[in-house]
């Protein structure tokens, strides 16, 4: 007999009917095997202890890891309070059978030139440790070190890798003086980048994360340029005439798009970085700006007005199959796609406001993911969990961060800096 | 004259000893019960030999015409007293004449007749009876047979109903405590999965897992499911009092 009980999902009657299909359908009402039970659950966030590691700069280390998987949005850090079990004192399952985490992170730290740091997860319902690292960098690169460790106990629980190594890149405007800014994934550890400008706009990432591609309004043009990370060395790769405002590199790394004015009305254009080679890719009356390269390179979403209204399409890298993806709303603008290529980011118009919107790339599953003040410029996570976008929702524009799904929405960049333009690196 | 006195005397004393002797064994003789024992052992010899068919058959001694055996027949059986001098092999302490005692032959040769017709009757009787006893119990045991499979039709349709309802039952508190037991997160949303792993409960209720039997691919959501298997590893015994092999499916809720 195989009887099909499932919990939550299926009503108690249902769960009669089954049993009893299961006695009449079987041979003679005999049993010949045992009950089948269907178990349905929804994923949770995982209770998690981080204790404080031993050693100087245990405690900031620590704090970091925890913060990283609170924010991930799929830990649940305990809080250390409840912990009966001391930092330096030897790992039992007994300490934690009666708190509900699911696992432990225990570990030391060495300061001698460069910070050692040994850290050691355990496993509470196998009682054992699961993984075991040593860490080693500069006293500067604590949080990144910190980073790294939450990037490790990520994946060895999700099975997924992190986005705690991540960064995001914004523009700036203070005094009248635009600027750059890099900043770890939850928005700490912000530096300014060499680059100056009266105004910049939409910097773009390279896929392999050493570079970003920027426009740059210098005198009375706009043009493009790149800066080398480990050189922080400016690179300008298009100075043509009228406004040229960068789209996005293509995966292969040596070809970007970009959106121009110089034969008039804005047009889709690649530029091959090696060759400095241009090809224009839309040539239709209107205004075609945004261009953003899809994952696998072989798509290009952007903003063309044919039809009367902004709004966004697709079309093939060659330039051809356009095809309108978006019909509501009256200004759609900034595609930007997600790290698995089905759905597409972008801001639109909406009751007098710029509001984030998703959408699948077969133009169906439209969803509104904000509504408190200004929400422009939209970029994915690496791993298509978070949006960072611009808003101004507590006055002047600035950084926010949000779950794809539009919860948790908050700050990330410091106060007082206006900030605009936020671009999530790619790893 | 003395001698006269004296002998007067004597004769009194001699008269008053012979008086006592006589007294003494008069009482002697009425003192003694040799004629009942007498009268008991004849009894005996002429009693009937217990009919065969009231004797249980399960004690072959019953059978035997020993003596122990002749023992256990009850006086009140036996024939009166008056009776009882007439079938005596033993002389009759009194006179008989020849045409009485032809008269006593006929009449005891009458009773052994009787006695004998009685006998047979009764064994006839006995035999009768023990054919519809087994008859009857013939019958019995066909009703018995009958009912007892019925009964047993009966009794195992409504085990069969009440298994079901029992293991059911039983199944929904394993559900409820694997659910509890069951902790996992997901970095990737909406992802359709499917893990199943049969186990093993033991009648004393240990689980322990038999086998993945279908892994959903995801290795992260099928550990999870395997330690809230182990996290679980002692349930409440079986409902019947055996081991119970159950397959557990788990679903992410989507």
């Amino acid at each position: 007999m195989t009887v099909t009980i499932t919990r939550d999902k299926c009503p108690r009657y249902l769960l009669s009917l089954a049993l009893a299909a299961a006695v009449l359908l079987s041979p003679q009402g005999k049993s010949d095997a045992g009950l089948s039970i269907d178990i349905v659950k929804a994923p949770r966030k995982l209770p998690i202890a981080v204790m404080e590691l031993t050693g100087p700069y245990g405690s900031q280390i620590s704090e970091v890891i925890s913060e990283d998987l609170s924010l991930s949005g799929l830990f649940e850090p305990l809080d250390p309070e409840t912990f009966i079990e001391r930092p330096g004192q030897k790992f039992s399952k007994v300490h934690w059978a009666g708190t509900g985490a699911e696992a432990v992170l225990k570990g030391e730290v060495v300061a001698a030139e460069d910070l050692i740091v040994r850290v050691t997860l355990y496993d509470v319902v196998e009682g054992r440790p699961v993984m075991a690292k040593q860490y080693k960098a500069t006293r500067e690169l604590l949080r990144p070190l910190a980073h790294a460790v939450s990037n490790d106990i990520y994946r060895h629980i999700t099975g997924k890798e992190g986005i705690f190594r991540t960064r995001i890149v914004y523009t700036t405007l203070k005094d009248g003086q635009a600027g750059m800014h890099l900043a770890d994934w939850d928005g700490k550890r912000g530096r300014e980048l060499p680059v100056k400008a009266r105004s910049l706009m939409a910097p773009r990432w390279h896929w392999s994360g050493k570079s970003i591609l920027y426009s740059a309004q210098r005198e009375r043009s706009w043009n493009i340029h790149r800066i080398h990370l480990s050189s922080m060395k400016e690179e300008p790769l298009i100075q043509e005439k009228g406004t040229n405002i960068a789209g996005g590199f293509f995966p292969e790394g040596d070809r970007f798009t970009f959106s121009s004015s110089k034969d008039g009305t804005p047009d889709i254009y690649t530029y091959y970085i090696h060759r400095k080679k241009l090809s224009k890719l839309t040539r239709d009356y209107g205004i075609e700006v945004s261009p953003a390269v899809s994952p696998d390179g072989e798509s290009i979403a952007y903003v063309s007005d044919r039809t009367g209204s902004p709004q966004i399409y697709t079309m093939d890298k060659f330039g051809y199959n356009k095809d309108r993806l978006t019909y509501e709303g009256r200004y759609n603008t900034s595609p930007s796609w997600s790290p698995d290529g089905k759905t597409i980011a972008f801001s639109g118009w909406k009751e007098d406001s710029n509001q984030i919107f998703t959408i699948r790339t077969d133009g169906r599953g439209l969803r509104q993911l904000t509504g408190e003040g200004n929400n422009e410029e939209p970029s994915l996570s690496p791993d298509g969990r978070f949006i960072v976008f611009t808003s101004d929702r507590e006055g002047s524009k600035a950084i926010y961060m949000m779950r794809a799904s539009g919860e948790e929405q908050r700050r990330i960049s410091p106060p007082g800096v206006r900030a605009s333009s936020p671009r999530w690196s790619p790893n | 004259m003395t001698g006269q006195i004296m002998s007067f005397e004597k004769a009194t004393g001699l008269s008053f000893a012979a008086h006592v002797v006589f007294f003494v064994f008069a009482a002697l003789l009425t003192s003694t019960n040799h004629a009942r024992d007498v009268d008991i052992y004849t009894v005996r010899i002429v009693s009937p030999a217990p009919p065969a068919p009231t004797a249980p058959a399960t004690e072959p001694a019953s059978r035997d015409t020993g003596p122990a055996n002749r023992q256990r027949v009850p006086p009140a059986k036996k024939a009166p007293p008056k009776d009882s001098q007439l079938l005596s092999d033993e002389p009759a302490p009194v006179r008989v004449d020849k045409k009485s005692l032809a008269l006593k032959r006929a009449t005891l040769a009458e009773a052994r007749h009787q006695q004998e017709l009685r006998r047979l009757r009764e064994a006839q009787e006995a035999k009768d009876q023990a054919i519809r006893d087994i008859e009857q119990k013939s019958r019995l045991d066909s009703i018995r047979q009958r009912a007892a499979t019925t009964g047993a039709e009966e009794a195992g349709g409504r085990s069969e109903a009440e298994r079901n309802k029992a293991l059911s039952e039983y199944g929904e508190r394993i559900q409820a405590i694997i659910y509890d037991n069951w902790a996992y997160t997901q970095a990737e949303e909406n992802k359709d999965l499917k893990t199943s792993i049969s186990v093993q409960v033991s009648r004393d209720g240990v689980m322990t897992v038999r086998k993945v039997e279908e892994p959903s691919g995801d290795r992260v959501f099928d550990r999870s499911a395997l330690k809230a298997i182990r996290k679980t590893s002692k349930v409440e015994p079986p409902p019947f009092g055996k081991d119970e092999e159950l397959i557990l499916n788990f679903y992410p809720e989507r």
